[in-house]
């Protein structure tokens, strides 16, 4: 029985798909990137986000559009709001991309690293969304500066966690794609932040005046991206090491959460 | 006429188990799952929640019932002699009971204590709303992306409009945007019904117009 055993295992080995020991290539993510990056901006959910931004900002606003300060603000804070929604939702899509149409085989027998695809789908939503995000943060800095009510809370700390918190949650999205292949996941996590207490607790931007820790809350952002990006291509490949990676970052950002929280809360 | 009803009603009894194996129970299970759960967390620290965790709860379950007709064996059973419309309406029979149960129940979470009349006949309009958005949707982009297509008419429908265009902005049924909330929701239902029969027309059948022009 112990030599059947021995003969069933050593076979298995055999016939088992060899660990490509190579690394992605820069190239192959990059070109990825380019062609994840179009198709997440083109996608319709995207555009769709942005325009129920506009609406939902102008609600929020409560204003028939008259003055040229409001409309700057609703323009700037309504497609804000649009991006990060939309690049939530068109990254969880992009993680969706090649199951949905059935690519996944192919893919599989690529010569490249199972990461490449995973990776190329990261690298497209900096190049894609997260550019988007940049240009309308800087457009948003100068509108939101000008505003009498919330000018004197601008300033470059609460700006630069605009387009952070949005790489961040698209990162989530992808790294939640990736192991819960389901369209639900986006609209998830969205119900997520918003009906449970982690809004809250954790919040992605908040201006300096609320008593946050800058460097803490720094800190804490870095540690989620780096922990869904590790999530996320674990998925790929369930080496110790990215597992190891995530905990560490999970523990870290719990800490930074606990540090970055002024002594009588927000 | 009486042999085919009765050939109908066995098609449809027959089509009820393969039916529903194809329907996604589990994204059901969390979607409901994730409703309870923001009903429950609205309802905390003595707000109300019928104002606004529950329109987003019933939001949240129709956007599940949009993939009601993104089904991945619509391209084998097409082929078959069953009308579209018997298919559909067997899944609908399925899934819709499915969501107003957890709807229900979700209206009974906290505070709440049980469904009022303005949150049902918005719940019923926009249950319609996503099988129409639905089914409008598969004839136009396709079985695979017709979910999506739907879930954002459902999402601008129960919580867009209502915050753009209401004074004051709001999702609360019972508020809405124009005019009584029955007269409101009705007409979002009588819509969604046009576009559910129009949607569910036979389309190797000619038209009212081309048979009219035949004459």
């Amino acid at each position: 029985m112990v030599a059947s055993l021995r003969d069933v295992r050593s076979g298995a080995r055999a016939s088992a798909i060899p660990v490509v020991p190579a690394r992605p290539s820069f190239a192959g993510i990059s070109a990825i990137g380019g062609v994840e990056a179009r198709k997440m901006l083109t996608h319709p959910v995207y555009g769709v986000s942005l325009l129920f931004g506009l609406l939902l900002f102008r609600g929020v606003l409560g204003f028939g559009g008259t003055g040229g300060s409001r409309v700057g603000l609703w323009l700037a804070g309504g497609l804000l709001m649009g991006a990060v929604v939309g690049t939530l939702l068109s990254a969880n899509i992009a993680a969706l991309r090649p199951r949905r149409d059935q690519m996944l085989e192919l893919y599989g027998s690529l010569p490249s690293p199972p990461e490449t695809r995973t990776a190329g789908s990261l690298a497209g939503m900096v190049l894609g969304p997260g550019s988007i995000a940049v240009a309308l943060t800087a457009i948003a800095w100068w509108v939101f500066g000008r505003d009498p009510d919330i000018g004197p809370h601008v300033d470059g700390f609460l700006m630069v966690q605009f387009p952070l918190a949005i790489l961040a949650l698209g990162t989530s999205a992808i790294a939640v794609g990736r192991w819960f292949p389901s369209l639900f996941g986006g609209p998830l996590i969205i119900a997520a932040y918003i009906f449970t207490p982690i809004g809250w607790v954790a919040p992605w931007i908040m201006p300096r005046s609320s008593g946050i820790a800058p460097g803490w809350h720094m800190a804490y952002i870095a540690a989620a991206l780096t922990m869904w990006v590790a999530l996320a291509l674990a998925r790929d490949r369930r080496t110790r090491s990215r597992f190891a990676i995530a905990g560490i970052a999970l523990v870290f950002g719990i800490f930074a959460i606990v540090q970055q929280t002024p002594p009588g809360g927000y | 006429m009486s042999s085919a009803s009765g050939v109908r009603c066995d098609q449809g009894t027959l089509l009820v188990p393969p039916s529903a194996r194809t329907i996604r129970w589990g994204s059901f299970t969390v979607v409901a799952g994730v409703a309870a759960l923001a009903v429950w967390t609205g309802g905390r620290k003595g707000a109300n929640p019928a104002s606004f965790a529950l329109p987003v709860a019933t939001a949240l379950l129709c956007v599940w019932l949009c993939f009601l007709f993104d089904d991945p064996a619509a391209e084998t059973s097409s082929g078959s002699a069953t009308p579209l419309l018997l298919r559909r309406g067997v899944r609908a029979a399925i899934a819709v009971p499915a969501a107003a149960s957890a709807w229900f129940a979700c209206t009974w979470i906290g505070p709440l204590t049980g469904p009022t009349g303005a949150m049902t006949i918005s719940f019923g309009a926009l249950v319609l709303v996503a099988l129409g958005a639905g089914a409008a949707a598969v004839r136009v982009v396709g079985g695979s992306r017709s979910g999506l297509f739907a879930a954002a008419v459902v999402v601008f429908v129960a919580l867009v409009l209502p915050v753009a265009a209401g004074r004051p902005p709001t999702v609360d049924p019972s508020l809405p945007p124009w005019g009584a909330p029955a007269a409101y929701w009705g007409l979002v239902a009588a819509l969604a019904v046009a576009v559910l029969v129009t949607a569910h027309r036979d389309p190797a059948r000619p038209s009212a117009r081309s048979r009219a022009r035949r004459w």
